[in-house]
């Protein structure tokens, strides 16, 4: 791995924990769950949309993965 | 322009809204929405009717085919709830604690002890001690899975019942339509905004006796509004008025206390338990009321 | 009854009683939902896809759902086959060996005999094994006429901190089989001739014995809620795969070299290679906010694999009301690509050739761009139509720094323009 994606992805890491360690002072109550219950804020409300985009981006680029699997499933490489 | 009535239920315009009213959970129910066209309106009733029916049908006391009377006759046995019921349980046992032991759902046995028709009353102290040792929350083991009723102990919801009803048929609405909805099961009430900033409901408070007479209004865009007490059920003991709330703790109506309170707060069941503490406060209801920062209205 | 100070147990209550209601979500949420949408794809002038998803999920119970995927997809047109333009005409031998194609003078070769239906099926059961913990198990199973693949994944999420944090793991094993058209060729060998009698060697059209290759993902990741209008996640993911990863369908021109007669015209085609194992890594972060009624999410992933491709993706969402339900989304997308380490858009004659070799733009350095906007409204109780449009746009560089005679003329990337529409329609059962 290259210098400066090491530093990359020791600043990410660093990143996440910050945000685990913080995470007793982070969050809602639970009755201030309003706006997040909508559908637009679900995480995974356009999923039939996220499948046709990573099927057409794995299909014509080099990566894959992130939101969810990157495995094959289609002679599309 | 209205549609006849069918499955139980009415619809009908009111100008600037629907009303949809039909008769459950011994009330008269009435929920207002608004929306574009009475197809929706007519949607909407059937789901809330449905809701509602399926509510009072699975916790009603008066049924012989509900989970209530499984656990009200189970003999001692463990019986196991769904998440529903679990639910209704739990937030009855938070109750339990946070009232001090004053809101207890096992405590309905004391009915039998006690006619709120108006009449003189010479209370039975036997048969109401009797009926303490077979009361209490503390006695009940529920896990989250299954509850176990010692023989002779009954619960009963219909202290929660019709707030709870209320909070989920708006709950249920304000999920399918964007309409504004404002639910009314005989006075408790729960209004739902859609979350615009549009102009709220406005409730008017009527004294008893002195019906179609508003001694009072609010206007709510979000929350609940629930009354404790119901000045037409009160019986006279040693020539005092005493009203129907009864007092887990000492197996008696409370002394003292408003002849109603109303409170609003963030939901229906919220509005119910606070009213009902209050009046549980007897003397110190209001003082109980101001220190929980709410809005109400007793009537002495 | 005491007189006195009363204690404030209102935010109990509140509590308490959201918990009973669910705090804002009813309960039972619904009995399922239908989502499905059809997708046109064009590149101008090359591929053309059709794709349809049928997405059904159903609550069978409080504590359990289940989730059938069906994919439809038809697609035909010419893809580049890896070889470099010529001053003069090309003839490349199709897959089959019997048939062939000719390229005329200047263009990037394409090859046009692709046309290819796949469907695929995905199951999946989500079962609740306390209020906080959920487990997934899913199966895929998926046909092409030269491609099969099926797989099977399983995860877990448990909530913490009353339900602000979610953690999640979750694994998939997929087991595909390519059936090369032909058989899969020799990699780094000639590409034959083209047979002049017309008739091949082999059986002409058929896929040929399969080759295997086998993926295994891991996803880790962390949802956190970071306030009333806000949500972020993290996840990290590994992929690893062996066994065939050729495109058996690409070649590499092998050009005569600076000293020769015609610097950079082809002598000969060769197959190409790739390494049998991959390691692919991901770390993607995503940010949901509600603004005023508007959503915006912004994303991240870096990724990197051990054949020396590394890319950054960014992308956009924005979605904005419009009276009566309607929405408005546009979206933006950015994708930055770096050269897999053996990538090489040609190999010259009389060198040593590599151990792999591979003239798949794929894999080669390019940025990428996408517009989108997306239209969508309520069309009766619960139902949701929407319609989209997209441009998507690779730009590479014309060729390698050291191109030489007639690579010089010629853009060695072929790039991509692509249109994309779809329609979706959505319910709520």
């Amino acid at each position: 791995m290259k210098r400066p994606t090491m530093y990359l992805l020791l600043l990410l890491v660093v990143a996440a924990m910050a945000v685990l360690g913080g995470c007793a002072s982070l969050g809602v109550e639970v009755w201030e769950r309003d706006v997040l219950a909508k559908s637009e804020m679900q995480l995974d409300n356009a999923a039939v949309d996220r499948a046709l985009d990573d099927h057409i981006y794995f299909s014509k680029e080099g990566s894959s993965g992130g939101r969810g699997f990157g495995g094959g499933g289609c002679g599309c490489n | 322009m209205s549609s006849s009535p069918q499955g139980g239920y009415a619809v009908r315009n009111a100008g600037a809204h629907w009303a949809i009213t039909y008769a459950a959970m011994a009330s008269p129910c009435e929920i207002l929405v608004h929306c574009d066209n009475a197809s929706e309106a007519d949607e909407m009733a059937s789901l809330v009717y449905v809701e509602t029916m399926r509510i009072e049908r699975k916790f009603s006391r008066y049924r012989d085919d509900n989970i209530v009377h499984a656990i009200n006759h189970s003999d001692g046995a463990a019986v196991p709830v769904d998440e529903e019921t679990s639910r209704l349980l739990r937030y009855a046992g938070q109750c339990y604690e946070l009232s001090d032991g004053r809101f207890d759902i096992t405590s309905g046995i004391l009915r039998h002890a006690w006619t709120f028709d108006g009449g003189v009353v010479t209370p039975d102290d036997a048969l109401i001690e009797a009926l303490r040792a077979r009361l209490g929350w503390q006695r009940i083991e529920f896990d989250g899975a299954a509850v176990r009723l010692p023989r002779g102990m009954e619960i009963d919801l219909g202290g929660v019942g019709k707030e709870y009803a209320a909070d989920r048929v708006a709950a249920l609405l304000a999920k399918t339509a964007a309409a504004a909805v404002l639910v009314n099961f005989g006075g408790d009430i729960r209004a739902t905004g859609s979350g615009d900033g549009r102009r709220g409901w406005k409730i008017g408070i009527e004294e008893p006796g002195r019906e179609n007479v508003a001694v009072g209004q609010i206007e709510i865009a979000e929350g609940g509004v629930a009354t404790s007490g119901d000045s037409r059920r009160f019986c006279v003991v040693d020539g005092v008025r005493l009203g129907h709330i009864l007092d887990p703790r000492t197996g008696r109506p409370v002394a003292g206390a408003p002849r109603s309170a109303t409170v609003i707060a963030d939901t229906c069941t919220a509005a119910g338990f606070l009213a009902t503490m209050a009046m549980l406060h007897g003397p110190d209801a209001e003082a109980f009321l101001d220190a929980q920062e709410v809005v109400y209205h007793c009537m002495r | 009854m005491q007189l006195g100070a009363h204690r404030p147990i209102r935010t109990a209550v509140t509590a308490f009683t959201a918990t009973l209601l669910g705090s804002g979500t009813v309960a039972a949420s619904g009995s399922g939902k239908i989502d499905s949408s059809l997708l046109i794809y064009s590149e101008s002038g090359r591929v053309k896809v059709a794709e349809g998803v049928l997405d059904l999920s159903r609550n069978l119970s409080e504590r359990r759902s289940v989730g059938l995927r069906l994919t439809l997809d038809a697609l035909t047109g010419a893809s580049p086959n890896g070889a470099t333009p010529s001053n003069h005409i090309q003839t490349f031998t199709g897959p089959s060996g019997g048939s062939s194609y000719v390229v005329n003078p200047g263009k990037t070769p394409l090859d046009d005999t692709f046309s290819d239906q796949r469907v695929a099926l995905d199951g999946s059961l989500r079962e609740s094994l306390n209020r906080i913990t959920f487990l997934t198990v899913g199966g895929h199973l998926s046909w092409e006429h030269d491609y099969s693949s099926f797989g099977v994944n399983s995860g877990i999420t448990r909530e913490f901190d009353r339900r602000n944090t979610t953690l999640g793991v979750s694994a998939a094993y997929t087991h595909d089989i390519v059936r090369p058209i032909g058989g899969a060729p020799d990699p780094l060998t000639s590409m034959p001739p083209p047979s002049t009698t017309g008739e091949g060697e082999d059986d002409g059209g058929e896929a040929g014995p399969g080759e295997g290759k086998d993926v295994f993902d891991v996803v880790a990741g962390v949802n956190q809620i970071l306030g009333r209008n806000t949500i972020a996640r993290l996840d990290y993911s590994l992929s690893r795969s062996s066994g065939y990863l050729n495109d058996p369908y690409k070649i590499l021109s092998v050009v005569q070299d600076q000293n020769s007669a015609a610097p950079g015209e082809p002598s000969d085609y060769v197959y190409e290679r790739r390494p049998d194992t991959r390691n692919k890594q991901a770390l993607f972060g995503e940010l949901r906010r509600y603004i005023a009624g508007s959503t915006l999410d912004l994303s991240y992933r870096y990724f990197w694999d051990d054949w020396g491709i590394t890319s950054h993706t960014a992308d956009f969402f924005l979605r904005l009301p419009v009276r009566g339900d309607h929405a408005l989304e546009p979206h933006f997308r950015w994708y930055r690509q770096s050269e897999a380490d053996f990538y090489n858009a040609y190999l010259v004659g009389g060198q040593a050739a590599p151990n792999y070799a591979s003239a798949d733009t794929r894999l080669a350095a390019f940025d990428a761009v996408t517009y989108g906007l997306k239209y969508s409204l309520p069309v009766d109780a619960g139902s949701r139509l929407s319609v989209s449009a997209e441009y998507y746009k690779q730009l590479g560089e014309r060729g390698p720094p050291d191109a030489f005679g007639v690579l010089r003329q010629y853009n060695l990337f072929p790039g991509l323009d692509v249109f994309m529409v779809r329609i979706g329609f959505s319910h709520e059962l």
